[in-house]
C-alpha cells in the first residue's frame, strides 16, 4: 500500500530529492504548485505535480511500475484540484502513456505522433465548442478567426482585426484565456468586446482551454529540446484546424506578422503549412508601426513602466485607454510600474 | 423529504482496483451521471442504478456526477457517493 505526501518546497532538502528523481527521467524540476510524492524507505519512488489545472511530471521508479502508484498520486493531485476550485484538468504527455491515463479516467483531445492531450473534469471539448457555437450563431458567410492575446490590446491589434474584418463576412476573436498575462484575462476579453460592441460582424470569444499557449504548455517530457517548437506548433495548429475550425466552419485564419521575433516566425511558418494542408487559408498581415517602431503590447507595457502613460494613449484603441483609467486600469498599471 | 444542495466540487473514493472515483459538482437543474466502468457491458445499468438511488435516499436532485469505477462493490459504491454528497454539500467554514 502506498501513502502519498506532499513536498515541501520550501525545504531544500526535499527540493534536491525531486530533483535527484527527476535527473533519471531526464526531467527539470520547475517548481509547479503543488507536488506529491511517494516513498519507500524514505526514498522518492514515484511523483506527480500540478500547475494549475495542468497535471504534469508523473514518473514512478520501472522496479515500482504496475502497483497503483501512480493511482494514488493522481488521487491526491485531484483532491488539490478540486479543493482550488478547477472544473476540468488536462495532461499533455507522450502517445504512448495513453493506456495509462486512460485507465485513470482521463479522455484524449487529440494526439499527434509526439505529443498527446488528455482531458478530465466536469468539462470537456464538446461542451466547449457548443457553448462557442451558441455565441457565434449560424454561419452567414465566409468566417474568420483570430487568436489574440491582447495584454493590453493596442492599435497594431485593432489595425489587425479591422483588417482581417474587409476579408470576411463576420470574424471570431478568440481571446487567450490563460492568465498569465500581466492584465487578466477579464480585462483583455472586455477591452476587445468593449472595442467592437457596435459592430454584430465581429464575435469576441473566450478562448478556453483548446487554445493553448505557448506559456502554458509544458515541455518536460520532449526529450529533443530543439524540437520543442514544432511539437507544440503541430498539436495547436492541428487542434485549431481539425477540431475548432472544423466545428465552427472556419475558412480562414489571420496572423499578425512578427518581422524581428523568430520563434514567432518559424510558429507562423508551420502554422500555415499545417492549415493550408487541412484547406483552411491563412492570410499574414504585417504590423503596423509607429516612428518606425513596430506596435506590440510588449511596448506599451514598457513604455506604462517608464511612466511614459502619454505616449502609450498614443498607440492604444479607446477601450483600453478607458480601462487603464479605472480604478481596476490604475491598479495595473502600479503593479506594472512595480514589476522589474 | 429532505433536500441536500451541492454548493461546491467535490471527490469520494479512487481509481484503484476495487474502488470507485465519484467526483461531484453542481447541477444546471438535474442529475447529470457520466459512468465510465471496466465492469460497465456486465454491471453499468446496476452501477446506474445504485448510484442515482443512493443520490435519491440523499436528496440530491441537481448535480453533476462522474464516476470511474474500478469494479467496486455495491456497498463500495454507496458509500462513496454518500461522501461525495455530504462533502459536495459542506459549508465552509467561515
Amino acid at each position: 500500500m502506498f501513502f502519498s505526501d506532499e513536498l515541501n518546497q520550501n525545504n531544500p532538502i526535499e527540493v534536491e530529492e525531486i530533483k535527484k528523481f527527476l535527473k533519471i527521467f531526464d526531467v527539470d524540476y520547475d517548481f509547479p504548485d503543488i507536488t506529491y510524492v511517494i516513498r519507500d524507505n524514505g526514498e522518492i519512488i514515484a511523483t506527480g505535480s500540478a500547475s494549475g489545472n495542468i497535471l504534469k511530471y508523473f514518473f514512478a521508479k520501472c522496479t515500482y511500475s504496475g502497483q497503483g502508484a501512480i493511482g494514488v498520486i493522481y488521487n491526491s493531485l485531484l483532491e488539490y484540484i478540486m479543493e482550488k476550485g478547477y472544473n476540468s484538468y488536462f495532461i499533455f504527455t507522450t502517445p504512448n502513456n495513453k493506456a495509462i491515463f486512460e485507465s485513470l479516467g482521463l479522455n484524449e483531445v487529440y494526439a499527434t505522433n509526439s505529443v498527446m492531450l488528455l482531458e478530465g473534469g466536469f468539462y470537456n471539448y464538446d461542451k466547449w465548442i457548443d457553448k462557442v457555437k451558441g455565441e457565434i450563431g449560424s454561419k452567414v458567410g465566409k468566417r474568420g478567426a483570430i487568436i489574440a492575446n491582447c495584454n493590453p490590446m493596442t492599435l497594431g491589434h485593432k489595425y489587425l482585426m479591422t483588417k482581417a474584418l474587409e476579408e470576411v463576412d463576420e470574424l471570431i476573436i478568440f481571446i487567450v484565456e490563460e492568465d498569465l498575462s500581466i492584465f487578466p484575462f477579464e480585462a483583455r476579453y472586455n477591452i476587445v468586446a468593449n472595442e467592437f460592441k457596435d459592430n454584430d460582424r465581429v464575435k469576441v470569444v473566450k478562448g478556453g482551454p483548446y487554445i493553448i499557449s505557448r506559456g502554458t504548455f509544458p515541455t518536460y517530457f520532449i526529450k529533443q529540446k530543439d524540437k520543442m517548437l514544432d511539437i507544440y506548433t503541430e498539436l495547436d495548429a492541428k487542434i485549431f484546424a481539425d477540431k475548432i475550425a472544423k466545428d465552427l466552419e472556419i475558412d480562414i485564419r489571420f496572423l499578425g506578422s512578427e518581422p524581428k521575433d523568430v520563434v514567432t516566425l518559424a510558429y507562423n511558418n508551420s502554422l500555415k503549412r499545417i492549415l493550408e494542408e487541412r484547406e483552411i487559408e491563412v492570410k499574414i498581415i504585417s504590423r503596423i508601426e509607429k516612428n518606425e517602431k513596430p506596435i506590440s503590447a510588449s511596448f506599451v507595457r514598457q513604455l506604462i513602466k517608464e511612466d511614459n502613460i502619454q505616449e502609450a494613449y498614443e498607440i492604444l484603441p479607446i477601450s483600453t485607454i478607458e480601462f487603464l483609467n479605472s480604478h481596476e486600469g490604475k491598479a495595473i498599471i502600479s503593479k506594472i510600474k512595480e514589476s522589474s | 423529504m429532505h433536500e441536500t444542495k451541492i454548493t461546491k466540487m467535490a471527490k469520494a473514493g479512487s481509481v484503484e482496483s476495487n474502488d470507485i472515483l465519484v467526483m461531484i459538482s453542481p447541477g444546471e437543474g438535474k442529475i447529470d451521471l457520466e459512468i465510465e466502468s471496466v465492469v460497465y457491458n456486465q454491471y453499468g445499468d446496476d452501477i446506474r442504478k445504485t448510484i442515482l438511488d443512493t443520490l435519491q435516499e440523499e436528496g440530491v436532485t441537481d448535480a453533476k456526477v462522474i464516476v470511474k469505477d474500478k469494479g467496486a462493490l455495491d456497498f463500495t459504491i454507496r458509500a462513496r457517493v454518500k461522501a461525495c454528497v455530504k462533502r459536495g454539500s459542506e459549508q465552509d467554514e467561515l
